[in-house]
């Protein structure tokens, strides 16, 4: 059978879409143009392939220009396979009604045309010219027809082969690879989905931030740049050197706890994980609160100071003056809470403690993000969150929430 | 379909090579460093490279549609090794086909840009000598008009001081007749903005140099291959200009193609290129541990390789163990153990030892706390 004629670009296309549009693959137009252009030229095809082989060939086509990252090999295994298996079923489907009908009207109309062409063969007379004509027009349509016919047969069975070949190789032969690395894991079984971004993307957002703040001027001499300030201002007043990755960041990471909260702690775990996978070199601290940071008495000496916790367990504290000397930059202070959107209404004290810690964080960092993961911002107004929101850039829980208030921070 | 054939030319793994070592044809290439010093000589092996049925159509598809093509997979399973097969591969056919006419030999289409933490997008495709230019701008002055010195510097041009990063000189030498094949290894070691920052060249395989003023295109697409490990992820719009390729563990049939090219070798490897023994000697050792023949060797091979699949087998079975051997593991365990077997009186691979135990485990497992893991891990049938 001629998989090429057989299998028509429609199947691809139909593929291409699900993959597209149901299993989040980052495909565009070019890419099925880079496939057609492919598949038209015939490279995946050798003459004495088997049909096995054409489709393994063909999947391995779509794989080379469609898969662009390991962890979506799986799933594109199992649509290929799927778009395939119901591609054959509705051609079954197809060519069974087809031939049950045709079988029903052909039978008769073959025998009608041979007697007619043996009367044409008998009156041949030059009056009848025409009509003979008309005659042969109908007997030649009728033989096509009947080539026709016989054709559709025979590439029915060839296609029945094909597809009894086809099913005892278990479908397209599925590889399993022998290794099966965590990202192979296809992300239909990952908690992955039930969140509000892929992992993988905001690990690059992170690494952005990551990428403006930790540049310093290193050792290495920018000659180019050395050259111009010469050629401006006609005297070498400072040699010009390279910006380098000055090699960590440290993240300061103040998680809320406790009350509603307590829905987000897998979100607050992941947030944590991402910045520690954003970077090996990143260097991340957890500081821990309810509501807001508590207010104790260490010294003893009457006077009260703002804390945090510094495990989940809130079993040790770390007072906002010992924390302030911990900041080294470059540094990245990230609070995850709610800031009171949870509880719908205003609550002095929490505005007030929260702001009284921001400022003082200000004055040793720019880059403070507020993440909260109240998605909704709607949800924010009225309640301590908008106010809080005034003394940082508070930005909900979303990819594109994250995506611009890392722009700001680059910025 | 009229081409299909032709296309299918482009690329068919490494069977000039593979038939090259069969008839004892070949032989390893001299490669100068003339600018370094004309006494360093350097001789290059290049085993016979085998790749898996989707690899070679992989870099068909690639050379079709003109794409770069993302190599990926586990460290050690021939992704750097793959553009140097197919320069060579690309160069001997022009070679069989055009006769002796060409001169030279594939290093002269094969460029290599090995990706540091440091590079930059410019350096692969030209690096401009400022500091010369300022120099000899200065010097221009203090030399008087009529002598050769001020001429020579006078006519100097921008160009002059302009060199090509290995990207630039791929485009640039590459012509229809003979396409470049660029090797652009580890991308995933630079900068963030590293891939971003060449989708201009890879897509439309041009470049601008605002020192001269001049653009630059290349007559024909190179072979471009890149080699990712996996440690970045690598941007999208840089993705959709690529196409890709996992390299999965091989088959058992492919290891053995492998260890087979490699064994063909060997001999020239102890006799000649490292003196260690006289072609006798080696003839000799080889026959007192029954393996001169080439049948005898195949069976080597074959158990070497069963051998190696059942640890990665058992390896793999473990979640503690954190690199598995892959195969340029096998070929430096197949190296061992012949070389034991040359002058170790007592090897054998019929031994206890041998059969049951994972001999020589530090070369296929480089990982300390791995090493440990194996010591304790008995071979079972």
């Amino acid at each position: 059978m001629n998989l090429k004629k057989d299998i028509p670009n429609i199947f691809f296309y139909d593929l291409y879409l699900a993959l597209k549009h149901e299993n989040g693959f980052n495909l565009d137009l070019s890419h099925f143009e880079s496939f057609l252009h492919a598949f038209t030229a015939g490279v995946w095809m050798e003459a004495d392939d088997s049909n096995q082989n054409k489709i393994k060939k063909l999947k391995n086509l779509c794989r080379t220009l469609w898969v662009q990252r390991l962890e979506l090999n799986s799933i594109f295994e199992y649509q290929f396979d799927l778009s395939i298996k119901n591609w054959f079923q509705r051609e079954i489907d197809e060519k069974e009604e087809k031939g049950f009908s045709k079988n029903r009207k052909d039978a008769p109309e073959k025998k009608t045309n041979d007697s007619l062409s043996n009367d044409v063969e008998k009156d041949v007379t030059p009056e009848k010219d025409e009509k003979n004509k008309i005659n042969d027009e109908k007997n030649n349509t009728s033989i096509d027809e009947e080539d026709a016919i016989d054709e559709d047969v025979d590439e029915s069975q060839d296609f029945l082969d094909f597809y009894l070949e086809f099913n005892q190789g278990g479908g397209a032969t599925i590889e399993i690879p022998e290794i099966k690395k965590e990202q192979e894991i296809p992300y239909i079984f990952s908690d992955e989905k039930y969140f509000p971004f892929e992992h993988r993307r905001v690990l690059q957002l992170w690494k952005k931030l990551k990428h403006s703040v930790m540049k310093v001027e290193g050792d290495r001499l920018d000659i180019k740049s050395t050259i111009v300030d010469f050629v401006r201002e006609g005297y070498i007043s400072k040699p010009r050197f390279y910006f380098e990755n000055s090699g960590q960041i440290n993240f300061y990471l103040f998680i809320e706890q406790g009350g509603p909260m307590q829905a987000y702690y897998k979100l607050s775990e992941n947030l944590n994980r991402d910045l520690i996978e954003s970077d090996k070199n990143n260097h991340i601290q957890r500081f821990f609160f309810t509501n807001y940071p508590i207010e104790v008495d260490i010294k003893g000496n009457g006077k009260k100071e703002l804390a945090f916790f510094k495990n989940r367990n809130a079993t040790e504290v770390i007072t906002m003056s010992q924390l302030i000397k911990k900041i080294k930059p470059p540094s990245c202070i990230v609070f995850f809470s709610d800031a009171g959107a949870l509880d719908n209404k205003m609550n002095s004290k929490r505005i007030d403690l929260s702001v009284s810690v921001l400022e003082k964080l200000k004055k040793q960092t720019n880059n403070i993000l507020w993440i909260n993961p109240v998605i909704d911002r709607k949800r924010w107004r009225g309640t301590s969150a908008s106010y809080i929101s005034l003394f940082c850039e508070m930005v909900p829980y979303t990819f594109k929430g994250l995506e611009g208030a890392i722009k700001k921070l680059k910025d | 379909m009229k081409d299909h054939k032709k296309i299918n030319q482009f690329y068919a793994g490494n069977s000039l090579l593979e038939k090259k070592i069969k008839d004892n044809t070949y032989t390893p290439f001299e490669i100068s460093y003339p600018d370094v010093s004309k006494d360093i000589t350097i001789k290059e092996e290049i085993a016979p490279y085998i790749p898996s049925d989707e690899l070679i159509e992989a870099v068909n598809y690639a050379r079709l549609l003109k794409k770069p093509l993302l190599i990926r997979g586990e460290p050690g399973c021939g992704k750097t090794k793959l553009a140097q097969a197919i320069a060579y591969e690309l160069f001997e056919k022009k070679k069989v086909t055009s006769g002796d006419a060409i001169t030279g030999n594939y290093r002269d289409h094969y460029f290599e840009w090995f990706i540091k933490s440091t590079s930059k997008a410019i350096d692969g495709i030209y690096t401009f000598d400022h500091l010369g230019q300022l120099r000899d701008a200065q010097l221009l002055n203090s030399y008087s008009p009529e002598t050769n010195e001020h001429k020579k510097l006078k006519e100097k041009k921008a160009k002059d001081y302009l060199k090509f990063g290995p990207l630039g000189s791929a485009f640039l030498a590459s012509t229809k007749e003979y396409p470049a094949v660029l090797l652009i290894d580890e991308i995933d070691k630079a900068d963030i903005d590293f891939p971003n920052d060449l989708l201009l060249e890879l897509d439309q395989k041009r470049f601008f140099i605002p020192e001269t003023n001049r653009e630059y295109k290349a007559e024909e697409s190179p072979v471009i291959i890149i080699t990712s490990n996996d440690e970045r992820e690598l941007p999208n719009a840089f993705l959709r200009r690529c196409v890709f390729h996992y390299i999965n563990f091989l088959e058992e049939d492919k290891l053995i193609e492998i260890l087979q090219g490699r064994a063909s070798l060997f001999k020239k490897q102890y006799t000649e290129t490292s003196d260690l023994l006289t072609e006798e000697e080696y003839s000799e050792k080889m026959e007192k541990k029954d393996i001169d023949e080439k049948k005898k060797m195949d069976i080597l091979i074959e158990k070497l390789v069963k051998k190696f699949i059942k640890i990665r087998r058992m390896a793999n079975a473990d979640p503690n163990i954190r690199k598995l051997p892959s195969t340029s593991e096998m070929i430096d365990w197949f190296r061992v153990v012949h070389f034991n077997l040359l002058f170790n009186e007592s090897f054998s691979i019929d031994s206890g030892d041998f059969l049951n135990k994972i001999v020589f485990q530090d070369v296929l497992f480089k990982n300390l706390d791995d090493s440990k893991i194996v010591t304790n891990l008995k071979l079972e049938d």
